[in-house]
């Protein structure tokens, strides 16, 4: 009785209801391996998601494939802020990724990147933000994972796994490695899961 | 129409005062045709008997421990030019009544701040907390309302048949007058404004000039009496001389609290906020230092903003006494008030369009592009990045087309068919196919006709006629 009264009052905070009572939105990945792994059943909605990799083309973006093409389809504004190469246009609209929705900013200064990425997360006007930051420091990453809070918008860093090491604000961080049958994908921090759970997906 | 004269009698004094406590009584010196002498004198000072006008040198006997400013007639009407911002906070219309006073239209604001007393009170407390204590009043027009602030009891005159007499027991040394003028004034045995309403106007008109006249008449409602409104430029810049070397962050947080203060005035104003700040510290020998402050999200909140500066100051090292200050902002921004959706959702469309301008408007044009898809076999030619804004809708294109074009009569005033046209959209210019012997340069429009179709409309470049090619199913 006593306890019931002292969990139902205002000052004790539940771990569970924490996350369940107040469960920010997700976003289906189109891989239910990947999804099952996830806590709320796919990606956070409204916070950032680190991906560490150490190459590119391992399936970072085939990853994130089936998040873009429904958002594509949704008119939502995708973001891609500084990425390594070219986003080829064919292949994208080989996937079927709309290509209307897509945006492609480059700042020629390395620290616009990241006021880039604050500023469209923080809009709430886009679907979804992928930044490939040159440096990025803890404040920053807490600058952007607060916008994307407020704004509520997805973003995706995409950064190297030597970074794993840092500790970092952001909702989700995933280990990416490339494995003979597709992408090897481990948690390293989720809110609400253990991490270190892993799979291999075929992207 | 309701005017508030503010006149500020020691604007020199007080611009000084803002920003120092100066160490005795001060005066402000003025060089009058090789003579020295008191422009303006602080309570203290006159309490010792120092007059304005007076020598300099008579000054100092009186009081040896004088402090003195030179007198800075730029910087005065800098100031008054700041405290113009700081009033667009009140109205939107403010003229600036060189070179001490501030013109206020207050009818159209009367409302929104609870009624003309209290208006005036917070105008005046707003004084008051900037150091500056003017002598107001309140008139249907502003040449009365501008004679009468020059008396002390701050005369509020809100009904048009209260304002002849309110102005007949003005005294002749409220009006702007030459001396001559006075002199001759005094001479008739004229004490006021009243007495000289009685006389008949030929005759004032003969002795005092049609433009005395004139200005009568714009005080007593008469004749119209427009003036040039102040029109804040959509940025802020000021600058502020410390009197005194400041060597410590809080001397310098009171000279920014007032450049502040009137950045606020001006940002509620233009109903606009800044998200960017440049502050510059003049130096004496060493190159200026720029300090930026970059906020989160755009504000105009003075106090907020010296919050931050405090924090943002209390980090710096300064190299040297510090002799001015200069705050700069970027463009200004429209203040956010977002129109929620009719159930509370961010309306995220327009929210979009700001994004793109405001990521556009810092990284430049270029810099937001959209990745598309060239007919090419060549993989290197099969892409391309097109500006993200222009061509994202190519312009509208109508369901039918017409093969040939149909002319289209001219009309008055321009195309015409079954009546005028009106044009609605456009022009699209398509400039194409040159290579193919069939060069096209035509300027799209879309009208609509009398009977409230919509139509496709061209014209080609460099000539009059007009081509009717689709419609709009």
């Amino acid at each position: 009785m006593i306890l019931e009264e002292l969990l139902s009052s205002a000052p004790v905070w539940r771990g569970d209801t924490l996350l369940l009572g107040h469960r920010p939105r997700t976003l289906p990945s189109g891989y239910p391996a990947l999804d099952g792994l996830l806590s709320g059943g796919g990606w956070p909605g409204a916070a950032l998601t680190e991906l560490l990799l150490d190459h590119h083309g391992i399936g970072e973006l085939g990853l994130l494939r089936p998040l873009l093409v429904e958002l594509g389809q949704a008119g939502k504004p995708v973001v891609w802020i500084s990425p390594p190469y070219i986003p080829y246009a064919p292949a994208l609209r080989q996937a079927r990724i709309a290509l209307e929705s897509m945006r492609w900013v480059a700042p020629d200064q390395p620290g616009d990147a990241a006021w880039v990425a604050e500023q469209c997360l923080r809009s709430g006007s886009c679907g979804v933000v992928l930044l490939w930051p040159r440096a990025l420091n803890t404040k920053m990453l807490r600058r952007l994972q607060l916008a994307a809070e407020q704004g509520e918008c997805p973003g995706f860093l995409f950064r190297p796994r030597a970074a794993a090491t840092q500790s970092s604000p952001v909702a989700l961080r995933l280990l990416l490695s490339p494995q003979a049958r597709g992408l090897g994908v481990e948690l390293l921090k989720c809110r609400g899961r253990r991490p270190g759970a892993g799979t291999c997906l075929a992207v | 129409m309701l005017w508030l004269a503010l006149r500020f009698p020691h604007l020199a004094l007080e611009l000084v005062a803002a920003v120092q406590v100066p160490a005795g009584p001060l005066v402000i010196r003025q060089q009058q045709a090789n003579r020295q002498q008191v422009f303006d004198a602080d309570p203290a000072a006159r309490r010792l008997g120092v007059r304005r006008g007076m020598s300099m040198k008579q000054a100092q006997l009186l009081v040896p421990e004088l402090a003195i400013v030179d007198r800075d007639e730029v910087g005065e009407a800098e100031g008054l030019e700041r405290l113009a911002h700081w009033a667009m906070q009140f109205t939107s219309q403010v003229v600036v009544q060189s070179p001490r006073g501030l013109l206020l239209e207050i009818g159209a604001s009367r409302r929104l701040f609870g009624g003309v007393t209290a208006l005036h009170r917070q105008v005046i407390t707003s004084c008051e907390q900037l150091g500056h204590a003017p002598r107001s009043a309140i008139a249907p027009n502003p040449q009365a309302a501008w004679w009468l602030s020059a008396l002390s009891q701050a005369p509020v005159i809100t009904r048009e048949w209260e304002l002849r007499t309110a102005l007949a027991a003005l005294p002749l040394d409220c009006l702007e007058l030459s001396d001559k003028q006075r002199q001759a004034l005094r001479r008739m045995g004229l004490q006021h404004l009243g007495e000289c309403l009685r006389l008949p106007r030929a005759g004032l008109r003969r002795r005092f000039g049609a433009e005395w006249l004139e200005r009568l008449d714009r005080a007593l409602g008469h004749s119209p009496d427009p003036r040039p409104c102040f029109r804040p430029p959509h940025r802020f810049a000021a600058r502020l001389e410390l009197p005194a070397e400041v060597d410590n962050c809080s001397g310098l947080l009171f000279g920014l609290r007032r450049l502040l203060q009137e950045l606020g005035g001006a940002l509620l104003g233009a109903d606009a906020a800044i998200d960017r700040l440049m502050l510059t510290l003049e130096h004496a020998d060493l190159p200026p230092v720029d300090i930026a402050l970059q906020l989160l999200e755009p504000q105009r909140d003075p106090g907020y903003l010296l919050e931050l500066w405090r924090e943002r100051l209390e980090r710096e090292a300064l190299q040297a006494p510090v002799l001015s200050l200069r705050l700069a902002s970027v463009e200004f921004q429209s203040a956010g008030h977002a129109n929620l959706g009719l159930f509370g959702q961010p309306s995220g469309r327009a929210e979009g369009q700001a994004l793109w301008e405001r990521l556009q408007a810092r990284l430049g044009r270029e810099a937001v592009r959209r990745p598309g898809v060239v007919a090419d076999h060549r993989p290197e030619s099969a892409w391309s990045l097109e500006n993200s804004t222009d061509g994202a809708p190519p312009g509208q294109r109508p369901l039918w087309l017409l093969d040939p074009p149909e002319r289209l009569r001219q009309g008055p005033e321009g195309p015409w068919r079954d009546g005028p046209l009106r044009l609605e959209q456009g022009p699209e210019r398509i400039e194409s196919g040159w290579w193919q012997g069939r060069w096209v340069r035509r300027d799209y429009f879309i009208a609509t006709d009398s009977h409230g179709a919509r139509l496709w409309l061209f014209r080609q470049a460099d000539e009059r006629d007009w081509y009717l090619h689709g419609r709009f199913g």
